[in-house]
């Protein structure tokens, strides 16, 4: 067993090191894309405006592609650094997309960004693009693999435990990839990604015209962003959805967490969109409910309920009793005692494993738990209700406000209306949102998986490095302190080239120039 | 299924935004055909380039940065009645080639606004700039342009920095006209 | 083809050599290079020459180190968890020296500021120096094993500190992996340099192609006369992954018992010492290209000779010696070593093609004047 707070302080580092790699990764997502379109009309339109584009816009990709790497290369090493016993115990399982990642996603993106950046004049026109569109299919790539990884531990489908390694092992690399939750995960967060980057580049874009400048540039480069951001928070709200659906067949109790749905009510269950969860007492005060729009969302269907956390937290307490036998079971046959009946015995409780590793907490050694220790245990098991409830409201609100700025955005782009100030500065104000949505759709993401690392077979709290509370101290104060600066340093030059826009290219055509190629 | 998904909707959103810009290019290229230009040196005429000054001069005085004015004044041709009109009129486009690469396109707009003089309004130039950027404009005009030998170019520059006070900028137009007056009486010669 | 648990185990070693070897051969320059900037570059336009040599392919070349990662984890993910864990120091001190790369690369030229730059210079020094002598110092430590056990639910527990990673023997395998490294970084400058810069990474090849040699010697005498680790028990190449069931010995010079059963393998390090003085000759006579050549070779053999006879061992345990992990007990398991196999096989030779092609499009000699008529966009 490790420290409870050398645990609480791992999960700070990883929340901390994850939400900051997660700043910088939906704009290289999406941003990709955009730079890949505004090439492509270059490319058709011979027109030299979209180049200057490609290469503005590409620069403050660049700015930020340098943290999403820097960042990135902290997440490769934690794992093992932090979380070995769960590095050992699913390695077997998540590791290979991890490296496939590497091998198929990485090598991509960051072969061509070089050439993406440096190879204008040693490339043709139609190269050039190519390379464009191989960054931005290499980033996404990325994001693949890394949500297939971590679809798994949310809905860990395809693999098997085996007691002689004492790991999960992969039984089926198609269920793998085909998770369900895999799917509708990668395809909710790059279509977050486009959000972000059409956000972005709408904000800033509104700005110059706000300021009056370079308005031909701005004006394109709002009309591409409005469109493709059109077209992405659709999406992402369309799999949000989805994502929904899938929570309620294969990991209902986060569902049942983010919606404080204390008890299965009578289908079609109501929405809460407001209230006061409270935990122990297991109910939402104050509650203003949307009738039957829970029930629709969750299960597409009229009768089907949705389960509340009472009944799962019945259900675990049998589960948490199971774990035990599991996990008495595994004992005998890790000292030698192989016969079938053990083996039989051990394949039927299995599943229930993790739920008697929750014990742990309690007790060493598992199969002497009170009945007390097994109710905590089983308590234990349900995810915290209150911060999932507020950051998925959260997250929702920002997602319909985009919406509607998107859409009053592709309308006035294709009226040629979009100088209206008022829907500049909407523009410009959204700038933070698709920011606080991926950040809080992350956290419902990750706390709603509590307790565990991997959905009901390894608790968090075991799956811990045996390191020492200064180790962790003196980590979190170094990734803490230097993120920091980073962050400030990166701010600084974004803003230092935004504010300078497209007359940073030194074309000679843009607002702050004198004309051909003079120095500023 | 989701990925498959992924790429088509992926492919939508490429196409919208595309789709989106290239109606956007479409429309300016009717605006740019049906804006009416000097036959000789397609530059724009003089009320084109008014209406267009409005618009600049508003958006300088709303956004605060300075708004110069060049002008370029061929002078010499009505002077002497020895040159023939072809000649005249070559030097003339010339003129108007070499300023259509030095300014910004998108940013300056070019007009020629009577026989030899031809207007360029640059937004966001302050003084010091707007004065270089002339001389340079002058020196090159007389070593690069082709023209008869006795020549003679004057460029006069005009810059406006916001905001003032001068309370005879009422109105806009009458704003413009009175632009327009000073430096046709040369307020500041290079 | 079926293979079987001890082949595909006996593969995924020599595929992981393989992508340590690979970063070595890019990553490897990179990191040379970034350590060489402050002396081969007298002023701002000379670094920014040296920056931009590796400039627009040091991200891609980073990769292999991270696929390398990757493959450990996907692998050999009980040597990954012990050794991230356990080298917990070591490798946030070489992670936080990494994150000088990317920022340094990308945000040193785009301020004008002489005090911001040399900053960054020092940054992308310390950026190259600590990762490459850590990596030598690691393997160093893999050598000599380091204290870890287990408990009986596989939980590791490393109860060596950091500072005794930094003992004689380690030190030297890092003073070896830097200044073979600084060797391949200076070989590479040759090729992409003109003038002053060009003549300056001549002195260095030679320089340090000799002390690489003459180290790699020293810990070649060295390591006969520390203690090295064989396994006594019955070895079972095709039984699942447990690293308890076997017995290990320690032993005086017992890192050269595959060179004894094997004498044909004398011929790794023995290529370490003839591709490095054909290093230092190529580079004399002017044909940095084939240098590069010779100097990768120098790289791969040091490797090979330290993985060769440390085999089949990745990890010994210097406390619970029966801990110790080997190829044989510390794989994944069969399915996923075949998946990854096949993953390996068909991406790996598709990354050469366009790695090779994006080397070959910015191929050529980086100058001042490249820096200058360049100055708002080049690194």
């Amino acid at each position: 067993m490790i420290a409870e707070n050398v645990v609480d302080l791992s999960r700070w580092q990883f929340a901390a090191t994850s939400l900051y790699h997660f700043l910088f990764v939906p704009l290289t997502l999406g941003l990709s894309f955009l730079l890949a379109i505004m090439e492509s009309t270059y490319v058709m339109t011979g027109k030299e405006i979209y180049k200057d584009m490609t290469q503005f816009w590409g620069k403050l990709f660049g700015i930020n592609f340098a943290l999403g790497v820097t960042t990135g290369l902290t997440m490769e090493f934690e794992f093992g650094m932090n979380w070995s016993y769960f590095s050992h115990y699913v390695g077997d399982v998540f590791g290979a997309p991890l490296a496939i990642e590497g091998l198929m996603a990485f090598f991509l993106e960051s072969t061509f960004v070089g050439l993406f950046f440096f190879g204008w004049d040693k490339l043709g026109k139609g190269q050039h693009l190519l390379i464009t569109w191989l960054v931005a299919l290499g980033s996404n790539l990325s994001a693949l693999w890394i949500l297939v990884a971590n679809g798994w531990m949310q809905n860990p489908v395809g693999a098997d435990f085996n007691y002689e390694t004492m790991r999960m092992e992969i039984t089926s690399f198609s269920s793998l990839l085909f998770n369900p939750a895999a799917q509708v995960k990668f395809v909710h967060t790059v279509a977050a990604g486009y959000t972000t980057a059409s956000a972005f580049v709408l904000a800033i874009s509104a700005y110059y015209m706000l300021k009056g400048r370079d308005a031909a540039f701005a004006q394109r480069s709002y009309t591409i962003a409005a469109g493709f951001g059109l077209a992405a928070i659709l999406s992402v709200i369309v799999l949000g959805d989805e994502s929904g659906y899938t929570d309620g067949e294969v990991q209902k109790v986060k569902l049942a967490a983010i919606e404080a749905e204390w008890h299965t009510e009578a289908a079609p269950a109501a929405f809460t969109a407001i209230g006061i969860p409270d935990q122990d007492a297991m109910e939402t005060r104050y509650a203003v409910k949307i009738p039957w729009v829970l029930g629709l969302i969750g299960t597409r269907s009229v009768d089907e309920p949705i389960t509340g956390l009472t009944e799962i937290l019945e259900k675990n307490r049998l589960r948490v009793r199971n774990g035990m036998k599991a996990y008495a079971l595994l004992h005998e046959l890790r000292q030698g005692k192989r016969d079938d009946v053990t083996l039989t015995e051990f394949d039927r409780y299995k599943t229930d494993l993790g739920y008697g590793l929750l014990l742990k907490r309690y007790t060493e050694a598992v199969v002497d738990a009170t009945d007390q220790q097994i109710e905590l245990a089983a308590q234990y098991s349900l995810p915290r209700v209150v911060p999932l409830f507020w950051t998925f409201r959260a997250m929702v609100a920002c997602g319909f406000i985009m919406l509607a700025v998107f859409v009053f955005a592709v309308i006035a782009s294709s009226i040629r209306r979009c100088r209206q100030t008022w829907l500049l500065k909407l523009s410009l104000y959204t700038l933070p949102l698709p920011w606080i949505a991926c950040e809080t759709g992350w956290f419902v993401a990750e706390f709603g998986r509590q307790p565990w690392t991997i959905a009901e077979i390894l608790p968090t709290f075991l799956s811990a490095s045996s390191l020492t509370e200064l180790d962790l101290y003196l980590s979190l104060a170094g990734y803490l302190g230097l993120y920091t600066v980073f962050l400030i340093i990166e701010m600084f030059l974004m803003l230092k080239f935004i504010k300078l826009g497209p007359s940073s290219l030194h074309k000679g055509r843009y607002h702050f120039e004198i004309a051909k190629g003079a120095a500023l | 299924m989701w990925y498959f998904t992924w790429i088509l909707g992926l492919l939508l959103a490429c196409s919208l935004g595309i789709i989106n810009v290239l109606r956007l290019e479409a429309q300016e290229a009717w605006d740019k055909e049906h804006i009416s230009l000097d036959p000789l040196t397609q530059l724009m005429n003089k009320d084109s380039m008014i209406g267009r000054l409005k618009e600049k001069v508003d958006n300088s005085r709303l956004n605060g940065f300075p708004f110069s004015i060049l002008t370029i004044n061929l002078t010499g041709f009505s002077e002497q009645n020895e040159f023939l009109d072809y000649e005249v009129d070559t030097t003339l486009r010339n003129v108007a080639d070499y300023l259509k690469e030095e300014v910004r396109a998108g940013v300056d707009i070019v007009a020629r606004m009577d026989k030899q003089t031809i207007l360029i309004a640059m937004p966001g130039l302050p003084v010091k700039t707007a004065e270089q950027t002339a001389s340079r404009f002058k020196q090159d005009i007389f070593n690069k342009v082709k023209a008869p030998k006795n020549l003679a170019v004057e460029v006069a520059v005009l810059v406006a920095q916001y905001p003032i006070n001068d309370s005879a900028f009422t109105t806009v137009s009458k704003e413009v006209e009175n632009l327009l007056q000073m430096v046709c009486n040369k307020t500041h010669t290079v | 083809m079926i293979f079987d648990y001890e082949t595909l185990r006996l593969i995924w070693w020599a595929l992981l050599g393989a992508l340590l070897i690979g970063f070595a051969i890019t990553g490897g320059f990179d990191l040379g290079v970034a350590i060489l900037l402050p002396f081969l570059g007298k002023n701002d336009t000379e670094r920014r020459v040296i920056i931009n040599s590796i400039g627009a392919t040091w991200e891609g070349n980073q990769v292999w180190f991270v696929t390398a990662g990757g493959a450990l984890f996907a692998a050999w993910p009980m040597a990954y968890s012990v050794a991230f864990s356990g080298f917990y120091f070591a490798l946030l001190l070489t992670l936080f020296a990494l994150f000088m790369r990317p920022i340094g690369f990308d945000y040193r030229s785009k301020l004008p500021s002489q005090r911001w730059r040399s900053n960054w210079d020092i940054a992308l020094f310390v950026g190259g120096f600590i990762p490459a002598l850590i990596f030598g110092v690691a393997f160093g430590n893999l050598l000599e094993g380091v204290p870890f056990h287990f408990d009986d639910e596989m939980r590791s527990f490393y109860t060596g500190s950091f500072w005794a990673l930094l003992n004689p023997f380690a030190l030297l395998a890092g003073l070896i992996s830097v200044s073979m490294l600084i060797m391949h970084g200076a070989v590479f400058l040759q090729i992409k340099t003109v003038d002053a810069i060009n003549q300056r990474c001549k002195q260095m090849v030679t320089v340090f192609a000799l002390i690489t040699m003459a180290l790699f010697a020293l810990a070649g005498i060295w390591i006969a006369n520390i203690n090295g680790y064989q396994i006594t028990s019955e070895i079972l190449p095709n039984a699942p992954s447990n690293p308890l069931t076997k017995i290990v010995t320690k032993g005086l010079g017992l890192w050269l018992a595959n060179y004894a059963h094997y004498p044909v393998l004398w011929a790794i390090p023995g290529l370490a010492f003839i591709a490095g003085s054909a290093t230092i000759i190529l580079s004399k006579i002017k044909r940095p290209g084939l240098a590069f050549i010779s100097s990768s070779l120098t790289l791969t053999s040091v490797i090979l000779t330290a993985g060769v006879s440390m085999f089949p061992f990745l990890m010994p345990s210097s406390s619970v010696m029966n801990s110790s992990l080997t190829v044989w007990d510390a794989s994944s398991s069969l399915t996923t070593l075949k998946i990854m196999f096949w993953v390996t096989m068909v991406f790996l030779p598709i990354i050469i093609i366009y790695t090779s092609w994006v080397f070959r499009v910015l191929r050529g000699k980086i100058t001042q004047e490249h820096i200058h008529n360049n100055d708002h966009s080049a690194y």
